[in-house]
């Protein structure tokens, strides 16, 4: 079995909007399905709680339950013109070895995941934009 | 300042750091226990919100596709413009009703895009808690070719 875990966690920063989408590997076990396959309803296993940090601000919290998707795919928007953003680097900054200084550097999207059996998933993503912050 | 004073500073600072995280999230898992068993829409509104009757309208937006041809993973796409608390997202096709309750932060853009199971066809619902205290509700209709809950 695949194991659980935040997949990819990808952030667009546009006009001060953040749109963050992110993608779990998870089989989100539903009662029905853990009885039909297991014969114990009480197997059921999906992610109960959503949790999204910028430092020490919350911007996402979602109680959730079993009719997500397996592997479910979730999108948000937030506002991030309080946080820093970094600057991304392109291809040919990297080529000629352009380097970041540290006030380049974004503050890190850290999103939290819980499931029923109270495993714990994590995973950070820094805010980055090509452009420069207006 | 003595190393005494400064060290229960120290103290209280970090403790008033933890607190206000620990309040800032909210389980409606462990709150609220009910919504999660709620066998239809009503109840679990009245789980979630009490007695008040949600006042339907446009200031919320949803986007289902008519027809899904698998019921496994049903595009869900909605917004809202009404300051709001919290979003709850039900739907009546499945055997309990409830499928994600958000807390509502100001850094949040009210606009979210996930992916549901759903064993037959059935409607969606988004219900908003305005910061008024009113309960909002909008719903649609969706069709499901092949079931997404078994197997």
């Amino acid at each position: 079995m695949a194991k659980n875990k935040i997949t990819a966690i990808k952030v667009k920063i546009k006009n001060n909007v953040a749109t963050a989408k992110m993608v779990f590997s998870h089989p989100m076990m539903t009662y029905n399905q853990a009885k039909s396959k297991t014969g114990n309803s009480d197997d059921a296993n999906f992610i109960t709680h959503i949790t999204g940090k910028v430092g020490k601000e919350t911007i996402l919290d979602i109680s959730t339950s079993q009719f997500f998707s397996k592997n479910p795919i979730f999108k948000f928007k937030f506002m991030c013109d309080s946080f820093n953003i970094g600057k991304k680097l392109s291809g040919r900054d990297l080529d000629q070895g352009i380097t970041r200084k540290a006030s380049e550097k974004g503050d890190l999207l850290t999103i939290t995941a819980t499931d029923r059996k109270g495993n714990t998933y994590e995973k950070s993503v820094e805010l980055s934009s090509r452009k420069k912050k207006r | 300042m003595n190393r005494r004073n400064f060290l229960t500073f120290a103290g209280s600072a970090i403790a008033l750091s933890v607190i206000p995280m620990n309040l800032n999230a909210k389980d409606y898992r462990e709150l609220k226990k009910d919504i999660w068993t709620a066998h239809n829409m009503d109840d679990a509104t009245k789980a979630l919100y009490g007695a008040k009757t949600p006042i339907e309208t446009d200031k919320i937006k949803i986007s289902v596709p008519k027809i899904n041809s698998s019921g496994a993973a049903v595009p869900v796409k909605f917004e809202t413009s009404i300051d709001a608390k919290t979003i709850a997202l039900f739907q009546d096709a499945n055997p309990e009703s409830a499928v994600a309750v958000f807390d509502v932060n100001k850094y949040d853009m009210k606009k979210y895009e996930v992916k549901i199971k759903m064993e037959k066809d059935g409607i969606v619902m988004v219900l908003v808690e305005g910061t008024d205290g009113k309960i909002y509700m909008a719903k649609a209709a969706t069709q499901v070719a092949a079931g997404g809950c078994e197997g």
